[in-house]
Formats: structure tokens, C-alpha cells, sequence
């Protein structure tokens, strides 16, 4: 069952928890409440939004670092809050614990705290840069996926993954196919990779026929 | 858990207002111009308790305009209860117009948590 836990505070602000939703489709499911109430102040994501069972992408570290980073802020968060009176003051024993379990999930994920926080400004300068040049081609949560659903920065998109992250998307121009060409040749000549560095023939999305083809 | 969003309560609708007064047993909000000791306010008014002059609701933009000269004619405590029940009512009201279960519960400290079932058919 997907469940959605909405906190109003006593000022009349709230906070919207989703949970049992898998990946990104929880942002789809809150989107209502969202719309109903206001004006969005903030958003942190957790471990759980990064699963994309149905693809099988890999959680970067940088999105578990992410992730984790803003469970601490999460914490600190209410701390602050109610040090400023807006709820019953925590008690250092309950402080402790919350900042301990964070702790100990990034112990259990085998986090590197010293380059956590590293990561996790180059990613959100990432997003922020994407989301900058989106023109809007950029299907929703792609800039996400595109910065943190990937293991590392050297991946190449081809057709069929292109239609999942952008609205449109067509062959390249002639013109297009020649530079493509040209920095083929440059990249092999100056040595910058042993073999497959530039991809000329992505794949693109086949007919059924041609599928069947395959199996003949 | 996959998200956690915090939002800013903005009040755009007139039905979630009539019923957040109804909880707070206030009198009905009543449409209409309203005159403070500095200005001429049009809206959604709502009188609350022991204020002056009554707050106005500006549905089209969202806010909510008041005179409580800096809290001394009106607790803003009494304010904050208003966008708590408003908010409230309001995302009741959107999660049964989709068919989710609501359950309410009030909190030690003052808040009000919502548990919103959504079926899978209605997802």
C-alpha cells in the first residue's frame, strides 16, 4: 500500500512524506497535495528514490551521498526547529539517537564521509546547471538521472536512451554525422582512446520486424 | 520513504477556509471589502479570536493580509492555528476528492498528522 504522511505544523507549514512508492514516481503521487497547499520550500530526497528496480541503473555514490547528506540536514533541521520554539525541545539523548542511526547507515553502505561533501556540491551544482540549460526537452527527473543515476561520468547515449530522457529526438543531420566523423578520426589520432571512445551508429529503436529478424 | 517536501501553506480555496473555521469553531468567513486602520483590504475575511480587525484572504494570489500591530492587536498564535486548520482541511479535502483514506491524529506538540492510503488502483 503507498501511503503519503502529511505533518502541518502548529505555524501552518508542512511537510509532505511519501513512502512504499518506488523511484521517482512518488513526486508524480504527492504531486496533488503539493499543488493543493503552496509553495514548495524544500525537498530531500531519500535512499529509496534513487531505486530503479524496472531499469537496473546502479545507485551512484554520489546519490547515496546525497541521500544520506540529507537525512543529517533532516536532522538538524527539527533540532533547529525546536531550539526556535516551533515544537517540544528535543532532549540531547533523542538528538544523539537520530544523528547516530544517519551515522550508522553510512557506516553500513560503506560511506567515505571525507568525500561526501565534495560529491555531494559538485552534484547539486550539477543539477542546478542542468535545470539552467534545459530548454525543455528534458523529460521530468532526467537531469536527476542523468547526474546522479549513473556510476561515473563516462557513459554514452544512444537513440533508445535519448527517447527515455528528452521529448524530442531525431537522427543526426548529415552535417552533424560528418563533424561526428571528424572528431572521430582527431580523438584516434591524438591517442585520447584505445577503441570505441565516439560512437557514429548509435542504436536506434527497431521495428518488430527487424527484431524478429534477429532470431532468424 | 522517497521524497520529503516542505511546503509553505498558500490559501487559494474557499471551501477548505469555511471548513477550517468550522473546526475552529469561528464564525463563517465572509466575502467582502474590509477596512483596517491603515488600509482597505478586499477578500475572504475571517475574524479570529480577540483580533481587532479580521484577517482577509486573497484567494487569487494566495495570501492572507492582516493589522495586528506588530501582535498587539491580534495573537499571531491564533493566525498560525488558522493556516494549521487551513491546511489540514485543504489536503483532506484533495486526497478524498482522489479517493485516498485520510486518518487524522493530533501530536504533543502541536501538530497535526495526516496518513494518506492511496490504493493502487488509485495511484
Amino acid at each position: 500500500m503507498k501511503r503519503i504522511t502529511l505533518l502541518v505544523r502548529p505555524d501552518g507549514t508542512s511537510v509532505v512524506e511519501a513512502a512504499g512508492w518506488s523511484g521517482a514516481e512518488c513526486r508524480a503521487g504527492t504531486e496533488f497535495l503539493e499543488q493543493a497547499l503552496g509553495q514548495r520550500l524544500s525537498e530531500r530526497l531519500t535512499p529509496e528514490f534513487y531505486a530503479d528496480a524496472e531499469n537496473g541503473h546502479n545507485t551512484s555514490e554520489m546519490s547515496k551521498f546525497q541521500a544520506l547528506s540529507s537525512s543529517i540536514c533532516h536532522v538538524l533541521e527539527e533540532v533547529r526547529t525546536s531550539f526556535a520554539g516551533g515544537g517540544s525541545p528535543k532532549s540531547d539523548d533523542k538528538i544523539a539517537a537520530s544523528v547516530s542511526e544517519a551515522l550508522i547507515a553510512s557506516h553500513a553502505r560503506g560511506i567515505d564521509w571525507n568525500r561526501a561533501s565534495d560529491e555531494v556540491t559538485g552534484g547539486q551544482e550539477a543539477m542546478a546547471y542542468a535545470d539552467r540549460l534545459n530548454s525543455g526537452n528534458l523529460r521530468s527527473s532526467a537531469s536527476g538521472d542523468l547526474v546522479t543515476g549513473y556510476p561515473n561520468g563516462d557513459f554514452a547515449i544512444d537513440e533508445v536512451e535519448a527517447r527515455r530522457l528528452f521529448h524530442r529526438v531525431r537522427p543526426p543531420e548529415i552535417d552533424e554525422f560528418v563533424i561526428g566523423e571528424l572528431f572521430a578520426e582527431w580523438h584516434a589520432e591524438h591517442g585520447h582512446c584505445a577503441e570505441g571512445a565516439v560512437v557514429l551508429s548509435a542504436s536506434q529503436e527497431r521495428s518488430p520486424s527487424e527484431q524478429a529478424g534477429d532470431a532468424d | 520513504m522517497s521524497h520529503v517536501v516542505t511546503i509553505r501553506t498558500e490559501v487559494r480555496d474557499q471551501a477548505a477556509v469555511e471548513a477550517a473555521c468550522r473546526r475552529l469553531s469561528l464564525p463563517p468567513p465572509v466575502a467582502g471589502e474590509f477596512e483596517t486602520f491603515s488600509q482597505r483590504l478586499i477578500g475572504l475575511g475571517v475574524q479570529l479570536p480577540d483580533w481587532r480587525y479580521p484577517i482577509v484572504c486573497d484567494l487569487e494570489r494566495g495570501a492572507v493580509a492582516f493589522d495586528d500591530y506588530g501582535g498587539r492587536w491580534g495573537e499571531r498564535r491564533e493566525l498560525d492555528r488558522f493556516m494549521q486548520a487551513y491546511a489540514v482541511e485543504r489536503a483532506t479535502l484533495e486526497a478524498r476528492r482522489k479517493g485516498y483514506t485520510v486518518a487524522e491524529e493530533a501530536l504533543a506538540d502541536g501538530s497535526i498528522r495526516l496518513q494518506i492510503l492511496v490504493a493502487e488502483a488509485n495511484a
